[in-house]
């Protein structure tokens, strides 16, 4: 467990190794080592890798991957909901029927056309569920980079 | 209360120490057992404020010193922490 406390130290900025890193390995030799240490010199070599670089350095990989993690999510997601729309051709003269009316190469180009003004081409399908997951992952990255800058804790 | 970097501080109030010594004395008055990412995180941003300083060693255990500025900063933020309990613990009496 100490070895394994001792490699994720490597983890930590070099800066910071150069400082504070033979008081660290002094503190984890003198330390009874627990399972939960090393999520907590982990969560400690996140942090500080995070605080002692710059702004741009950690929200664009940030943001790289959140967008990422979300399209993978999006594509794997089964869509939940279904669109459906019944189009009903009503005569205008009562004498006639529809079919009399409109051919059916007609009533297929109706069709289509009422599709195209109701739905935009590209938030078809699952495409507004791929823009949620994406818009979220970018939205919840920023702040949370911006908390764990300016947190003094 | 179990902000890291006023658990040090009140650990440093006491003397000198250093990490693993701090780890003891904070598990002994304030029954928390502070992590090693934890407690060194709370150290580095203590000694970047100016709040704690190492006092020279020749050990690999570097023992750290309570500066003025972290004294009275520990003070204040008891005095006010102080205040708040005493303004509970009033309430709950006379609930």
């Amino acid at each position: 467990m100490r070895r394994i406390l001792k490699l994720l130290t490597r983890l930590y900025p070099s800066a910071w190794r150069n400082r504070y890193g033979t008081e660290y390995e002094a503190l984890l030799d003198d330390a009874t080592p627990r399972p939960q240490d090393a999520f907590n010199v982990l969560w400690g070599a996140i942090k500080m890798q995070l605080t002692s670089r710059s702004f741009v350095r950690i929200i664009f990989p940030c943001t790289i991957a959140g967008a990422l993690i979300a399209a993978v999510i999006s594509f794997t997601v089964p869509p939940r909901y279904v669109s459906q729309t019944t189009v009903t051709i009503i005569a205008v003269d009562k004498s006639q029927t529809p079919d009399k009316l409109l051919s059916r190469a007609s009533k297929a180009a109706k069709i289509d056309e009422f599709q195209s003004v109701n739905s935009h081409p590209r938030l078809t399908k699952n495409g507004c569920v791929h823009l949620f997951w994406v818009t979220t992952c970018i939205l919840v990255n920023v702040p949370t980079c911006l908390s764990m800058r300016s947190s003094p804790k | 209360m179990t902000d890291p970097t006023i658990l040090v501080l009140s650990s440093l109030a006491g003397g000198d120490k250093h990490g693993y010594a701090m780890m003891e004395d904070i598990e002994g008055f304030a029954a928390v057992r502070l992590g090693p990412g934890t407690l060194y995180g709370a150290i580095t941003r203590l000694e970047k404020i100016g709040w704690i300083a190492p006092v020279k060693s020749q050990d690999r255990r570097q023992p750290y010193t309570i500066t003025g500025a972290g004294r009275e900063h520990l003070h204040d933020h008891l005095t006010n922490l102080g205040k708040i309990a005493r303004t509970g613990l009033r309430r709950l009496e006379n609930s």
